[in-house]
């Protein structure tokens, strides 16, 4: 009895084996398309004289205005900044890429001049502000690092469809710190202002000076 | 030195006792060591289909979508358009943008689109549409880009930068029957590295990727590599450059060059090299 019982259990487990030899094997694929994105936020940093960054204060989200508002002169430079002497600001873009693996949609960046310049005046925004590339490391919740990216320090208008250098921003991430020019010219009293970028002075004609920085991402 | 820590700098330019210079000098340094506050990230555009690859015959009319999310909280205004563009040496993936229908492999005049104005809500997407129509003959690739640009507000602020951002779908509409020919020639050495010519014979834009791998007399090999994609419209000429990462002992050696054009399609190019007794590199021949 046993032994029937055995060779019906072997059967069963023959045939069994048998079904399982001829299951149908399914491919099963899935291919996610390439992306493009551009992922930003625009924060507004303030420095004071004391030599602190006095706030960093991210914009609403869609911003996409960066007023220098109405400048102030310094007497003993004869140059216009962005507010007084005792605190002034620049803006800082945050970027990411946003792609698809191998295909990141790498961002460029070129800017326009919009501005109608007054009779007389050649220069626009684009000859009066810079852009400095940096890369920015995560520390805590409410503090980073930031290094600017060496060569990545453009004056406004020569940026046409500059490639933001993410690889030099490997282990961290892109910013973009846009600002008006100041005149530095000493690199011992820092980082100068990008090669052919001059301050407003009263040389300039009043006038309102604008311009476009369009960022574009696209895949090779 | 931070963007901040530069402004500073220039700040102190204007300061004239030496010792509020002195402080002020002092706690930039101490700025210089320590950080700058973080912000919150807000994704914004998010395009799902970055490329369009389409293969036509003459006559042919197709229709597709296109899906555009709108990853932050406020309203997007968004204008949907047509430029042409063109891989610009060395060929490596940068291209240039040119006015719908002025680059004379333009498809500006076979794509139409729809809606060309809209706005998406807050974590919103709308979908494009899009036709293009194929003359009754296509010899050679047509290329372009729809972009999506968000349109800013008007603003009355003086002196102020607005920030256009844009995302795209490159459009490649070739023949279905490609003419898919190229040559890898011009082989010489440059510094530690082999270069080549990778010439784009056929009738379509190219990208190959091209691997590498360096044989001893004895069939074995040394080392692999490859080298970074090219981008290559018809009838243009790119570099190739293969770097020796190791330096090769006396000797004669082949250099096997692999340019993989897709969808099976490959370029091979075989070098001699040889390696004199002073580590001198020359090139002893090179054969398809």
């Amino acid at each position: 009895m046993n032994k029937k019982i055995i060779l019906v259990l072997g059967a069963i487990c023959m045939l069994g084996q048998v079904t399982i030899a001829q299951a149908t094997n399914f491919t099963v694929s899935a291919s996610v398309p390439q992306a493009s994105a551009i992922t930003m936020t625009v924060s507004k940093v303030t420095v004071n004289l004391a030599g602190s960054v006095t706030s960093f204060v991210a914009q609403p989200a869609g911003t996409t205005a960066l007023p220098f508002g109405t400048l102030t002169l310094n007497t003993a430079t004869g140059t216009y900044l962005d507010g007084p002497a005792s605190a002034t600001y620049y803006w800082a873009i945050d970027l990411t890429p946003n792609g698809s693996g191998a295909g990141v949609a790498q961002p460029t960046v070129t800017y326009t001049e919009t501005s109608v310049l007054p009779t007389g005046q050649t220069a626009g925004l684009g000859q009066r502000a810079g852009v400095q590339f940096a890369k920015v490391v995560y520390v805590t919740s409410s503090t980073s690092n930031e290094t600017p990216i060496s060569g990545q320090h453009y004056m406004l208008s020569n940026l046409s469809g500059v490639t933001v250098p993410y690889t030099g921003a490997i282990g961290g991430w892109m910013r973009m710190d846009v600002g008006l020019c100041t005149g530095n010219t000493s690199s011992a009293n820092g980082v100068t202002d990008p090669t052919g970028c001059a301050p407003f002075t009263t040389s300039d004609l009043p006038a309102t000076y604008s311009g476009t920085l369009a960022v574009t991402a696209l895949v090779d | 030195m931070s963007y901040a820590q530069s402004k500073l700098l220039r700040i102190g330019i204007f300061l004239k006792e030496g010792l509020v210079y002195m402080i002020f000098r002092i706690i930039l340094l101490a700025l210089c060591a320590g950080g700058i506050l973080t912000p919150e990230a807000h994704a914004q555009l998010f395009l799902e289909n970055a490329k369009v690859s389409l293969s036509v015959s003459g006559g042919e009319r197709i229709n597709g979508s296109l899906l555009i999310h709108n990853t932050s909280s406020v309203v997007m205004s968004m204008r949907v358009y047509w430029e042409d563009f063109e891989y610009k040496s060395p060929y490596d993936g940068t291209k240039n943008f040119l006015p719908a229908g002025t680059a004379p492999r333009s498809a500006s005049q076979w794509v139409a689109f729809k809606p060309q104005v809209f706005t998406i809500p807050a974590f919103g997407q709308q979908s494009v549409d899009y036709t293009v129509s194929v003359p009754s003959q296509i010899e050679e690739g047509h290329y372009g880009v729809l972009f999506f640009e968000r349109t800013p507000s008007p603003s009355e602020n003086p002196h102020e930068i607005t920030i256009v951002t844009r995302v795209g779908s490159l459009f490649f509409i070739e023949p279905s029957i490609k003419n898919k020919k190229a040559v890898i020639q011009d082989i010489g050495l440059q510094g530690n590295s082999i270069i080549a010519s990778f010439v784009n014979q056929g009738n379509i834009t190219l990208i190959p990727h091209t691997t590498y791998y360096i044989m001893q007399n004895d069939g074995m090999v040394l080392y692999r590599g490859d080298s970074k994609n090219l981008y290559v419209p018809a009838g243009a000429t790119a570099k190739i450059e293969i770097p020796l990462k190791k330096k090769l002992s006396q000797g004669h050696y082949t250099v096997v060059l692999n340019s993989d054009l897709d969808e099976g399609d490959v370029v091979v190019k075989e070098i001699g090299l040889v390696v004199d007794a002073s580590g001198q590199l020359s090139i002893e021949s090179s054969k398809d």
